[in-house]
């Protein structure tokens, strides 16, 4: 890569968004906000795939991103229904309530 | 060898089935009636049922008598035919093929179970009819006529062997037919342990000659002793067919005799002979024509059959010839003695039979092959019409067995006495055919004085305990006048079997007749291609040995009418001048109590203590430890199912982190 931001820093920048994403789902409560956490994880994702795409110039890490982001939208397709069922069912988004399959 | 000309006398042929597929018809007969009314019995109408049943066994009489003149067609020498029908076990050097034996002695012995059986079937329809399980009763009867069959038309010993256990299985369903009744499910038990405990030494002595000869086909091990072939026995090496039965073993007998002995056994445990009688006695919890059937007339002959089967290999070996005379001679007269006081009409019958068995291993014991199976046929003729006839006295009283309840029923039931009396005489040696066969018997064993006063004393007390059974149910006053007052005489399903029985008794006599009554000797000549030459006596020598045999009987006769009838309470008090005498008698010489003591007892003990402390303290802890410990863990690992998705991907994460580091470090390792 001859201009532009190193490779590195765009890398740290990607494990960054992907910790905040993790620690979002693993400590909030309120299942929309876990939802956009695990959207910032799988952009946290996309955003390696391109930097490394760049960098070895090499258009399959770019071509797999236009994948990701298909299936992402139908994740939130399928997501965001069930948030609603789970609204209808209990009233309230808050994920603790949904815990009756336990050991 | 004694045995070696005797094995040339009976080469057998090989045909195939399709030359000779009469011979399947024969056994598929009452396998049909078996299935027919096994598994639609119960939806049939009675009538439908009987006639199934009785067809079932007309039609294998048929066959069978159609065999026999195809039989009797061929020239004496090729009268013995192995025929192939399918390969059942070829595994390797093991070939057992599927064969049939079509020659005269399984042809004889087919005749005279089918036609036996046919009367006690129609007999049957008569004696249980007011049964609720009749469709289960003649499904089994007919599935024991099959297994019989095809152990007296195997090929081989393999086949003789599911026969062998098929009758054996049969009896003890029919023993226990009413298996509500405490005593008749006992009885079925015994019978089947204890011949199952003989059918062992049959099986070990059946695996060790197919380890020796790589064949159990009756005719090629006769082969094989008679040329004498060079055989590769388990033991290695090459050695000769005589050579290999020669070799000697630890106990100090040879191999052969030991195999002899083995056979032995199994025909012991199957013809209830001492020391493995005390089933039979038992067996008559059964219903009577089973009695009549298969433990009187057709099973307990087996083991007959069997000795006569394999003569060229019980030749070669005299030790196991003098114990099968002997054991024969000793269990006649013992059973004998426990005949003549027992009480109950049917356990008479009982130990006659094996005494009449002992009877039938003497002659094979001494080699009179012939006569033993003619006295197979007389006896399955006149023992099937004595249980008939004790079968109709029941029918009559209301199933009282006890001989001390009745008296003078002759007057209320004319045919059932006059039919016993046949049957009884012929028993006792007093008229044909019974007093044919039994003399051909007592002749053969004159050689052994002592084997021959014992079957003479044997005589004297069939002759009496017979009379004695005669007069007790049928003459004098009644001596329980309610039962007699409604005795009445059995319907002619019943009576018209017996008749033909009793005509049947007198009529197989002309089979053989001693040689001072005409030269009549139509069975031994037919059997010789198969048994051997039969050594026919002279005239005068023949009316020497029946005199001696009939001389016996009638003694047996007047003491019995001396003992019964003219002084009757004499003999009672001579029981009480010999009062340990007649305790034995009457206890069976406690055979029974002392198997109890050194069999059953121990057992039970042992099984009891392993049930109470191997399957309770480590099979069940074991099986019951497994469920304890899942359980146990169950219960801690059942925490980390929280129900909060959020543990959940903080797992996921962890594991996540754990298996990125466990690459990183193998990367850096790298």
């Amino acid at each position: 890569m001859e201009t532009g931001v190193p490779l590195n820093w765009v890398i740290a920048l990607s494990g960054i968004l992907f910790s905040i994403g993790i620690l979002g789902v693993l400590t909030k409560r309120n299942i929309i906000v876990i939802f956009m956490s695990v959207e910032l994880m799988l952009n946290a994702a996309n955003l390696a795939l391109v930097a490394f795409s760049r960098a070895h110039d090499n258009l399959d890490g770019q071509i797999f991103v236009f994948f990701t982001m298909t299936l992402a939208a139908a994740e939130v397709a399928v997501g965001l229904a069930i948030i609603v069922a789970l609204f209808r069912l209990k009233g309230s988004i808050d994920v603790d309530r949904a815990n009756l399959l336990k050991g | 060898m004694a045995g070696t000309h005797e094995a040339m006398a009976w080469s057998v042929l090989k045909g195939s089935v399709e030359d000779w597929s009469a011979i399947l018809v024969l056994p598929t007969f009452p396998l049909a009636g078996f299935v027919i009314n096994g598994l639609w019995g119960r939806r049939l109408p009675k009538a439908f049922v009987s006639f199934v049943a009785c067809g079932a066994i007309a039609g294998a009489f048929l066959s069978a008598l159609y065999l026999l003149t195809m039989n009797l067609a061929l020239p004496p020498s090729q009268r013995a035919i192995s025929v192939y029908v399918f390969p059942w076990m070829d595994a390797g050097p093991i070939r057992l093929p599927f064969t049939l034996l079509f020659d005269p002695l399984s042809l004889t012995m087919a005749l005279t179970v089918s036609g036996v059986s046919f009367l006690i079937h129609v007999y049957s329809v008569g004696y249980m009819a007011h049964d609720d399980e009749f469709s289960r009763y003649f499904a089994l009867l007919n599935l024991f006529v099959f297994f019989m069959l095809l152990l007296v038309l195997a090929g081989n010993l393999a086949v003789m062997f599911i026969g062998w256990e098929g009758v054996g299985f049969c009896s003890f369903a029919l023993i226990s037919f009413w298996f509500t009744r405490e005593r008749a499910a006992e009885a079925g038990r015994k019978a089947f342990l204890v011949t199952r405990f003989g059918d062992f030494g049959f099986f070990v002595a059946t695996l060790a000659l197919l380890a020796i000869f790589g064949t159990l086909d009756f005719g090629d091990i006769a082969f094989a002793l008679h040329a004498n072939e060079v055989l590769t026995p388990w033991w290695g090496g090459k050695v000769t067919a005589q050579e290999a039965l020669h070799k000697p073993t630890a106990l100090g007998i040879s191999l052969g005799t030991l195999l002899c002995l083995g056979l032995f056994v199994g025909a012991i445990g199957k013809s209830a002979q001492f020391p493995l009688h005390v089933w039979l006695p038992d067996a008559m919890e059964g219903p009577t024509p089973v009695s009549a059937l298969i433990h009187a007339a057709t099973m307990v002959t087996a083991g007959v059959y069997m000795v006569a089967r394999l003569h060229f290999l019980f030749e070669l070996s005299p030790v196991a010839l003098l114990v099968v005379a002997v054991i024969g001679a000793f269990t006649a007269t013992f059973a004998a003695t426990m005949g003549c006081v027992e009480n109950d009409i049917k356990r008479v019958l009982a130990y006659s039979t094996i005494s009449q068995l002992g009877y039938m291993f003497l002659a094979c014991g001494v080699g009179a092959y012939a006569a033993g199976i003619y006295h197979l046929v007389t006896h399955a003729f006149f023992k099937a019409l004595l249980f008939l006839c004790a079968g109709s006295v029941m029918h009559a009283l209301h199933d009282v067995l006890d001989i001390r309840r009745m008296g003078g029923l002759a007057k209320k039931m004319p045919t059932t006495a006059t039919t016993f009396w046949v049957g009884g005489l012929a028993l006792a040696g007093l008229i044909p055919s019974g007093l044919f066969s039994k003399d051909a018997i007592l002749h053969a064993a004159e050689s052994q004085k002592a084997l021959w006063a014992l079957g003479l004393f044997t005589a004297v007390l069939t002759a009496f305990y017979t009379v004695r059974l005669g007069i007790k149910v049928f003459h004098g006053q009644p001596r329980d006048t309610e039962l007699f007052e409604h005795a009445h005489e059995s319907p002619s399903v019943m009576t018209i079997p017996m008749a033909l029985l009793a005509i049947g008794t007198i009529a197989v006599s002309i089979l053989w007749v001693p040689a001072f009554l005409g030269h009549w000797t139509i069975l031994p000549d037919y059997l010789q291609s198969v048994l051997g030459e039969t050594h026919e006596p002279s005239a005068a020598e023949a009316l020497r040995s029946t005199l001696w045999a009939v001389g016996a009987a009638l003694l047996g006769v007047i003491v019995a009418l001396w003992a019964y009838a003219w002084q009757p309470g004499a003999l009672w008090r001579v029981a009480q001048a010999l009062p340990w005498l007649y305790r034995w008698m009457a206890g069976k010489y406690f055979v029974d109590e002392l198997y109890a003591a050194l069999i059953t007892r121990p057992g039970r003990c042992l099984s009891e203590w392993v049930s109470a402390h191997f399957d309770l303290g480590v099979i069940d802890a074991l099986v019951n430890g497994v469920g304890w410990l899942t359980a146990r863990v169950g219960e801690r690992v059942r925490r980390v199912q929280t129900g909060f998705v959020r543990n959940y991907a903080l797992y996921f994460v962890t594991a996540s982190l754990l298996v990125l580091l466990y690459l990183l470090a193998q990367g850096t390792r790298r």
